[in-house]
């Protein structure tokens, strides 16, 4: 893992830690509402899917990149999240955690490095 | 059921980083496609305050018939071998296809000129003609940030950065959000002083609305209602700017229920990766507006086209503002 | 018992429809998930969820399950704090997110609702009709009416005033651990006198089976007026509850506190100036709003016996809203700076004050961590007071934070004992289950397995929360 890659998962778990699984970025989020409901494409679901990759819990796996990946980046979590939830960036740590695993689908690898 | 999508993905990344290098275009194309709106116009090339449209609305005809393939041809992609295959043929037919099949988006394409040309016709009668760079003009990179691509942003932003220095404007007038996110809130942690002033058009005629209702001819309707995109309302904070500009237009804005910084998502941004899904999203954004108005203003080109999508199943029309903009400075409505 | 996830996965499938079955890892991860601080461990991870879109197939799956002794965890909003959302046996997670039907009938003076639908969206569809949703958790915008109906909680609402969400319940759809639909209570507004197990089933935090449909009467909107009051110290609150009750005063619907810490960082959060002391938030009901400022005005002369440092009627508008924000997400705002570890003390009201002494010195007095803050907010009205204790950093090992939650848990339970209550918002299962056997005799806690055993014999449904496991 580079320098830089390292800076990126370490500010990540801290603010990935920050999550108290409040669960009100749920019900706003659109890939949410048009999936019936399905929990893992929340806001709240992301940023469990990232720290738990971070930990080493989960894996770079189809699933995994499906719920990163649909992320719309709309940041409408973030309205409910700083008016009464964690106050997190919740689509910069996203988008960070897309810039942390790039080089993996560069590469054509498939395993967090 | 989760779709495939690690090959998916690295095939966007892949495509969209040789696209860039070969030509600085993320379709891949050579032939300048992005200044065909401007004929007639006779911009100055050069000025204090310049118009930007990073290629937005110009890509739209190719982004539709793009989106479509890769939707096809996503099975195809979701392979390794059967994607290294299709990537060696983008290069070579890629251009081609894309060409032939965007000649079936004729609306679109009609849509996004009278948009810019609309939004060009305002600017000029507040602030007077802006310049253009015409085929100088780059794209400003923002699906690459997007996607996470930084080593590949970075690269692009220094190009992007060298010719708006080049072109010496002090004050950067972008027509869609997108880009002026880019411009003002990116480019700067990639290009230590990089510090353009960059604003949406919309906060430009917002400063002037008397005189933009003084020019203004007939409309083609009396009223709308107000999508705001994400990316205005959330990430720049502009909300009472698009309202302002369509009071100047003589028409009542009417607001959906989910509206300024509570606004509800197009779908656009996942439309090139997850169309099904993106498709549904839209598709529930288009029943709220339809709710309130049948005539849906947009002030960016990817919401225009995500929503336009469904304008037959809601009886709905979607207009760029800068379309409203067109009907009401360059009358007739220009072809 | 080993498990291939990928055939559950296809078999569940054959019931609901292969697109509402996830076994993916990030999809089990994050269903199980919870509010809990401690890392999830292998035992919470499901093999499957499964989202069935109606009681019958809710039915199928528990049939399923019975037959292979899979156990199954329902699924509601996920937001329990006593460790009720966190599966507790590896099997299949059922989510209930699906069931999304709202039917009103003001002609009947009821509504139905499917358990999976939240609250907020509830309570807006029910606005039109001036109705009353008489459940206030703070977390209204996720928490679900099948949950809070399974879990009967008054959170905001004072019991005194509004009753619980039970009392307005007039029927339910459930589905038994084995796999029968049945129905309970009635269609008319007089509700069944007797053996009638919609009582039964309200409050069964899943234990003895899965509410799929819940029908509510039509409770007419009260019209409210609200009321602030700053106090220079949380004990001089306490004080004004506890006459209030001994003089027999007709209790608001809501009376929530915030003490001198929660009240400056709630206050600072949603960016009001800094309070004097701790604060009273109050919400007086009343049928009309003539009666209501009537009730209002001489509930402030008694709140004024007790010297506050101000006391004002607060007209609605952004003012009210954010100070009611602070209150609703104090628990939000003070885990912004640390981490926090709660409690629910709901003492006989009398005692009220010398249960806020014992839980303020055994937080401060924790064996588990040295120095942590007390901090407090509640439904004081109610009476509950949720003590805290917290600690101004997120960098505590998972097993320290399991340590100092069991901790809290035990010591709080303990006070509830001393003084008579037993909770009223958090269930009594799961990790209230050593209060549970504690608190009540030792034949009330048999009672319940021996029901258990009678429902569900190969104890599949919610396996782990009667038992208090983790």
């Amino acid at each position: 893992m580079s320098a830089r890659q390292a800076d990126l998962k370490s500010a990540l778990l801290a603010e990935v830690a920050k999550c108290r699984a409040c669960r009100f970025c749920v019900d706003v989020c659109p890939t949410y509402q048009v999936s019936a409901g399905v929990e893992a494409l929340s806001s709240y679901g992301r940023i469990q899917i990232i720290k738990h990759l971070l930990m080493g819990v989960l894996e770079l796996d189809e699933g995994l990149t499906y719920a990163l990946y649909t992320c719309l980046q709309c940041r409408r979590c973030e309205n409910v999240c700083k008016s009464k939830g964690q106050n997190i960036e919740i689509c910069e740590v996203i988008h960070n955690a897309r810039a942390f695993l790039a080089p993996n689908y560069q590469k054509g690898g498939g395993r967090d490095s | 059921m989760i779709p495939k999508s690690r090959n998916l993905v690295r095939e966007l990344f892949s495509l969209m980083a040789q696209n860039l290098a070969a030509g600085g275009d993320p379709l891949g194309f050579r032939q300048a496609y992005w200044t065909g709106w401007a004929e007639g116009l006779n911009l100055p090339r050069q000025g204090e305050a310049l118009l930007f449209t990073a290629r937005m609305y110009q890509m739209l005809p190719y982004v539709t018939q793009t989106t479509k393939l890769v939707d096809r041809t996503r099975s195809l992609l979701s392979r390794p071998a059967l994607a290294t295959l299709a990537k060696a043929g983008n290069l070579l037919a890629g251009e081609k296809i894309l060409r032939h099949l965007a000649g079936r988006e004729q609306e679109i394409e009609k849509r996004g000129r009278n948009a810019l040309r609309g939004i060009a016709a305002a600017l000029a009668l507040v602030s007077g003609p802006p310049a253009y760079l015409y085929e100088k003009e780059p794209y400003s990179g923002v699906l690459l940030h997007d996607l996470g691509l930084e080593d590949v942003v970075k690269a692009h932003a220094e190009k992007v950065a060298r010719v708006l220095h080049e072109a010496g404007s002090s004050r950067i007038m972008a027509t869609d959000p997108h880009t002026v996110y880019m411009l003002g809130q990116i480019m700067p942690g990639y290009i230590p002083g990089f510090k353009a002033q960059v604003q949406h058009y919309t906060e430009v005629l917002a400063r002037e609305p008397q005189r933009l209702a003084q020019a203004m001819g007939p409309m083609p309707l009396e009223e709308v209602v107000v999508h705001d995109s994400c990316q205005m309302a959330r990430d720049l904070g502009l909300v009472s700017q698009v309202r302002e500009v369509v009071q100047a237009l003589g028409l009542r804005a009417k607001e959906p229920e989910h509206c300024g910084r509570d606004t509800a998502c197009c779908g656009g941004p996942i439309e090139f990766a997850y169309a099904e899904l993106s498709d549904r999203i839209s598709r529930m954004r288009a029943a709220d507006l339809s709710d309130q108005c049948k005539n849906v203003v947009v002030t960016c080109p990817i919401c225009l086209i995500n929503l336009a999508k469904h304008e037959q199943e809601f009886g709905l029309r979607v207009w760029d503002l800068g379309e409203l903009l067109n009907a009401g400075l360059n009358r007739p409505l220009a072809d | 018992m080993r498990i291939n996830s990928k055939g559950l996965a296809k078999d569940l499938g054959r019931i609901v429809g292969q697109e509402y079955v996830f076994n993916d890892a990030p999809t089990n991860l994050v269903y199980a998930k919870d509010v809990m601080p401690y890392d999830l461990e292998e035992h919470n991870l499901p093999y499957a969820v499964v989202r069935p879109g109606d009681s019958g197939q809710v039915a199928e799956v528990l049939r399923y399950a019975n037959q292979r002794e899979i156990p199954v965890h329902t699924h509601g909003s996920g937001t329990s704090l006593v460790g009720l959302a966190r599966p507790k046996a590896r099997g299949i997670v059922l989510d209930t997110a699906r069931f999304q039907d709202i039917a009103i009938y003001p002609e009947r003076g009821y509504f139905e609702a499917g358990a999976g639908v939240h609250l907020a969206k509830l309570r807006k569809a029910l606005a039109p009709y001036r109705a009353l949703l008489p459940v206030f958790p703070g977390s209204e915008p996720v928490a679900t009416i099948g949950g809070a109906i399974a879990v009967n909680t008054s959170a905001h609402a004072v019991d005194s005033a509004l009753g619980k969400p039970g009392d307005y319940v007039l029927g339910l759809e459930v589905v038994l651990p084995s796999g029968e639909v049945i129905e309970t209570g009635t269609h008319s507004l007089r509700r069944p006198a007797g053996v009638e197990l919609t009582k039964f089933m309200v409050g069964s935090e899943g234990v003895f089976g899965i509410i799929t449909r819940v029908r509510m009467r039509l409770a007419p909107l009260p019209a409210t007026t609200n009321i602030v009051a700053t106090f220079s110290k949380t004990e001089d609150i306490l004080a004004v509850v506890m006459e209030m009750y001994r003089r027999g005063i007709s209790p608001p619907m809501f009376f929530e506190y915030l003490d001198e810490s929660s009240a400056r960082i709630g206050y600072s959060a949603v960016g009001l100036p800094e309070p004097a002391g701790a604060v009273a938030i109050i919400t007086m009901h009343s049928d009309n709003s003539v009666g209501c400022r009537d009730k209002s005005e001489r509930f402030l002369e008694f709140l004024k016996e007790a010297d506050p440092i101000d006391a004002k009627i607060l007209g609605p508008g952004l003012e009210w809203d954010q100070i009611w924000g602070s209150r609703a997400e104090a628990g939000n705002y003070v885990y912004r700076q640390g981490s926090t570890f709660g409690s629910e003390v709901t003492p006989r009201v009398d005692k009220l004050l010398d249960a806020f002494i014992d839980t303020k010195d055994f937080i401060l007095n924790l064996e588990s961590y040295a120095g942590p803050q007390f901090i407090s907010f509640g439904h004081i009205g109610a009476p509950t007071l949720h003590g805290y204790a917290f600690i101004p950093t997120k960098d505590i090992p998972s097993q320290v934070k399991k340590a100092i939650t069991l901790e809290v848990r035990q010591k709080s339970e303990n006070i509830n004992i001393k003084y008579g209550g037993c909770g009223g918002e958090w269930g009594l299962t799961a990790q209230r289950i050593d209060f549970l056997k504690a608190r009540y005799q030792p034949a009330y806690y048999q009672l319940l397995l021996n029901l258990k055993k009678a429902l569900d014999p190969t104890n599949i449904l919610n396996r782990g929360n009667l038992e208090g496991w983790l």
